[in-house]
């Protein structure tokens, strides 16, 4: 097996994985790694239950993922919610190397990076240590649009909290 | 007068004006249906605008959403778990809005929910040729 990919993604499994990111890594299982998802049954049902049928759904909290994470099997894809979960999934052991930014979108406090990227500051200090450790972060909605390299925008000052814009979308 | 099912099109980007503009087109009114698009916003922000608009127009209400699968499904779902009157209908089209606005007037919930599936479903229909597809030759 590979994670063939890792997204952070404040949506989780929705349209734009199951119709976009799915079909185009030929992925057939998904593994949310979200501790609030995992202990809420409903919240897992509505998630899960209208994936598409031949694609495999698990939801763990971020320990369970980190553990799982280098034996996991089939080509999965592996969402979190917030660079802050990816960060604590790095931290708990799982060897992650890239990670793609997909979908943080406007809620008040936070500032427009793209039009799918809105960062609060805790979300741009999780970026930063992410990427001193290593992992290579691009920004990516679907698969075949530009992407846009968030280490290069960290180092230049592009992705600095005070440099972004406060406008609603 | 409100409608006696408030009705709320939950969908991704431009769809849900996109369907009411075309409602009104053939109808010649605009629909009495309010409209949320999920463009931009967060899962938080979604669910409290649905839940913002439920609260507002009472119980029971009825949310028509566009991909069974997608957030603003899943938002709908969420901001309806404790209201056990109200609706969430995904798979929205032209088909199941026109049905909506000719039968809440008059039908008890229910009955026109499984009214809307059905005419929803039979809305689907696929030509090759210009023949029904099971009367089309290969």
């Amino acid at each position: 097996m590979s994670v063939v990919l890792v997204r952070v993604d404040q949506r989780l499994l929705h349209g734009q994985v199951a119709v976009g990111w799915v079909p185009s890594l030929d992925a057939d299982r998904v593994v949310i790694a979200d501790e609030a998802l995992a202990a809420d049954a409903f919240g897992r049902e509505v998630m899960t239950s209208a994936a598409p049928p031949e694609l495999t759904v698990d939801v763990f909290t971020l320990p369970e993922a980190a553990e799982r994470f280098a034996g996991l099997s089939g080509r999965t894809i592996l969402l979190v919610r917030n660079p802050a979960a990816l960060l604590e999934l790095v931290r708990l052991g799982a060897r992650v190397q890239e990670a793609n930014i997909g979908g943080l979108h406007w809620k008040e406090g936070t500032r427009r990076f793209l039009d799918y990227m809105y960062v609060t500051p805790e979300d741009v200090t999780a970026l930063s240590e992410l990427a001193r450790s290593g992992v290579q972060l691009t920004a990516l909605d679907l698969p075949g649009n530009p992407k846009v390299d968030l280490v290069a925008a960290l180092a230049d000052g592009r992705l600095a909290f005070d440099n972004l814009s406060p406008r609603h979308p | 007068m409100n409608p006696p099912y408030p009705t709320l099109l939950v969908t991704h980007r431009g769809y849900g004006e996109g369907l009411l503009a075309a409602a009104e087109a053939i109808l010649g009114t605009r629909p009495n249906i309010d409209r949320i698009s999920n463009e931009g916003l967060s899962p938080d922000a979604l669910l409290g605008a649905i839940e913002g608009w439920l609260d507002a127009h009472g119980s029971p209400a009825i949310v028509l959403t566009d991909l069974g699968f997608g957030s603003c499904a899943q938002s709908s779902r969420l901001a309806t778990r404790n209201r056990p009157e109200s609706v969430v209908m995904a798979g929205v089209n032209l088909a199941m809005i026109l049905a909506l606005l000719r039968s809440r007037e008059h039908e008890e919930l229910r009955t026109m929910l499984q009214h809307l599936r059905e005419r929803t479903l039979q809305s689907v229909c696929v030509y090759v040729g210009g023949q029904p597809l099971e009367e089309s030759h290969p």
